[in-house]
């Protein structure tokens, strides 16, 4: 499907002669050498994932922008000239939500890089412990969380193009072709919900989660002083505390229930990842917001903006879902869990 | 056609304004470096991924690679982006100084990955596959492992994979049959199959080392010892994997034919 450029191989050992091999490591901590690779693997995965969304992005940022269609509702004359695709509100609507999911992404792995940097190097012991922490909890939503919605995004990239975007004559049908390994290699996303829910929230007496909701809630707590980032500071608040409850009903659940709740896995994997982008969406408007106070080039004030507003998109657009999705959560909800094989 | 490569500002402004990266310039494994080194990388990275990376990202996925019994044929502009790659030194950016890497933060690593994954993925995944095969290697082979395959991997010599998943055995590990039995010289004897291993085969390296997860047998007083289920050993080599291997994605597995070259051959003799 994608990824054509790189030799997919079956590779059989042994079969017509000896196969020779050294070992690596100390016999039987395989998994172990093999985890260790993968925290970065699986970031780069997530990242690999964030930059075809990004390309997308950018294609049909340049398509919206140059290619003329149509007239706006308030300006139907025929005679008057077409305008560009971007002053359609619909096309915003999917440049913008795809600027949200890939730059989103972007800075989703980037943070998981950085708290790499930190669990390996920080000062303090404390410090080091609490980014090893985070990490355990983040790497399974930055793998699959990119990967889910990189797709997304390039769909929307597909449907600027429109008839253009379905062929082989523009670039964005062979991003969305890319993008569909990165749900599946590196650990599928079902795989990676398990880890989540079935292991990780609960990892350390709930420690890891603990550490990754202080940490949202401190960047929460400083947009909610702000001016501009207010709403959404309190936005962002409302669905962790939302998340917090449901994360404990759900690793409280008797043993009886268990596997009901990890039937839940994916729904919760992408519940707590809105929160997680709307963490990072939140920390790019801080940032963006203090720049945009000193600001006064013309270009560094509209990428200010655009920050600005993605956040703002993101925590109206995205960050409420969690609300339904936590009261799904909280019952259990089974209906998927409950559907008999006789019944498809 | 727009440009695909993700935009600097936007990576300045997560690097600088968000992530403070040049504050890691202050603990002692990154003191080597300064704002200006990580910004010389990151422009270094944008103009490959520009020059080397991005042009044929098109013709890559329309003329996929070949195999036609023996060897696999990749267009010749892949093994030049690589080599551009690693004669920058990016194929050992995560490794220790000592090493002869750049001992780079894993932020710096990652956004330059981000730069070369926008212009084109399915090239850059020969080398973040190899990246990870030797930053696995640099954590845990022995010393005369390190000396033989550490070394070339950096300099983008030797390429690497992870051959993790079988045929019936996907997302399970606990149910993977790659047996690894100690052939009594220190060497161990491999059978099984892996599957959709990325980068498995093909003529970019000199060599290329597969880090298989397999399951250890011993001989113990003459009886095989089947190593628990819960913990598999993982072993590397250069395997020989002889048999069916595939280049093209929509065909593979289904060719037959035999890859014995690499592997035993080349590693055999430097060992």
């Amino acid at each position: 499907m994608g990824y054509r450029g790189t030799v997919s191989t079956m590779l059989n050992f042994g079969e017509r002669q000896p196969c020779t091999g050294w070992l690596v490591g100390a016999p039987h901590e395989g998994l172990a050498c093999m985890f260790h690779m993968m925290n970065e693997a699986r970031i780069a995965v997530g990242l690999g994932a964030a930059m075809l969304a990004y390309a997308g992005y950018r294609h049909s940022l340049d398509y919206a922008r140059t290619r003329l269609q149509g007239r706006p509702p308030s300006a139907k004359d025929p005679a008057r000239p077409p305008v560009p695709l971007v002053a359609h509100a619909d096309i915003r609507r999917m440049l913008l939500t795809q600027k949200a999911y890939a730059e989103g992404g972007l800075a989703l792995c980037l943070v998981a890089a950085r708290l790499v940097d930190e669990a390996k190097t920080a000062e303090a012991a404390d410090d080091r412990r609490r980014a090893a922490l985070l990490l355990d909890v983040l790497i399974p939503i930055v793998k699959a969380w990119p990967s889910d919605y990189g797709i997304a995004a390039n769909q929307h990239a597909i449907q600027i193009f429109g008839g253009y975007g379905y062929t082989r004559d523009y670039p964005v049908e062979q991003l969305l072709r890319d993008n569909r390994l990165n749900p599946i290699h590196e650990g599928t996303n079902g795989i990676q919900a398990l880890d989540l829910l079935g292991r990780k929230v609960r990892i350390y007496g709930g420690a890891a989660f603990d550490a990754l909701a202080a940490a949202i809630r401190e960047t929460s707590a400083a947009a909610a002083r702000h001016e501009d980032l207010g709403e959404a500071g309190i936005a962002l608040a409302l669905a962790l505390d939302r998340a917090v409850l449901t994360t404990k009903r759900l690793t409280g659940a008797s043993e009886g229930d268990r596997e009901r709740m990890l039937a839940n896995a994916s729904l919760y994997l992408d519940m707590l990842g809105r929160v997680v982008l709307g963490w990072t969406w939140l920390r790019q408007g801080l940032a963006a917001a203090a720049r945009l106070a000193h600001e006064a080039a013309p270009d560094a004030r509209d990428f200010y903006r655009g920050k600005l507003h993605a956040c703002r998109w993101y925590m109206r657009n995205e960050v409420p879902l969690v609300a339904h999705q936590c009261a799904l959560l909280d019952e259990l909800e089974a209906t998927a869990f409950e559907m008999q094989d006789e019944w498809f | 056609m727009a440009n695909p490569i993700v935009d600097r500002r936007d990576l300045s402004f997560l690097l600088d304004e968000v992530l403070a990266v040049e504050t890691l310039t202050r603990r002692a494994r990154f003191a080597e470096h300064s704002r200006a080194t990580f910004d010389a990388v990151l422009d270094t990275a944008e103009r490959l991924a520009q020059a080397e990376f991005a042009p044929h990202n098109r013709r890559s996925d329309e003329e996929e690679p070949r195999w036609d019994g023996s060897v696999v044929t990749i267009i010749p502009e892949v093994k030049a982006a690589l080599d551009a790659f690693s004669g920058a030194g990016f194929m050992a950016m995560r490794a220790d100084l000592e090493d002869g890497g750049m001992q780079l933060p894993e932020t710096i690593v990652q956004a330059v990955m981000a730069v070369f994954m926008s212009a084109n993925i399915a090239t850059t995944a020969y080398a973040m596959l190899t990246q990870a095969a030797a930053n696995v290697i640099a954590r845990f082979a022995a010393p005369e492992q390190r000396a033989v395959w550490l070394q070339p991997m950096l300099e983008g010599r030797i390429f690497g994979t992870m051959a993790l998943t079988e045929p019936q055995a996907g997302s399970s590990f606990a149910d993977i049959r790659t047996s690894a039995e100690a052939a009594g010289d220190g060497t161990w004897r491999i059978v099984g199959s892996k599957i959709f291993i990325s980068g498995g085969a093909h003529e970019l390296s000199d060599n290329i080392v597969h880090l298989v997860l397999a399951r250890s047998r011993e001989r113990r007083s003459g009886r095989r010892h089947r190593a628990s289920r819960a913990s598999p050993s993982f072993s590397c080599q250069n395997i020989c994997p002889v048999g069916r291997a595939a280049a093209a994605r929509a065909t593979a597995s289904h060719w037959p034919g035999s890859f014995t070259r690499w592997a035993i051959a080349a590693l055999s003799r430097r060992c």
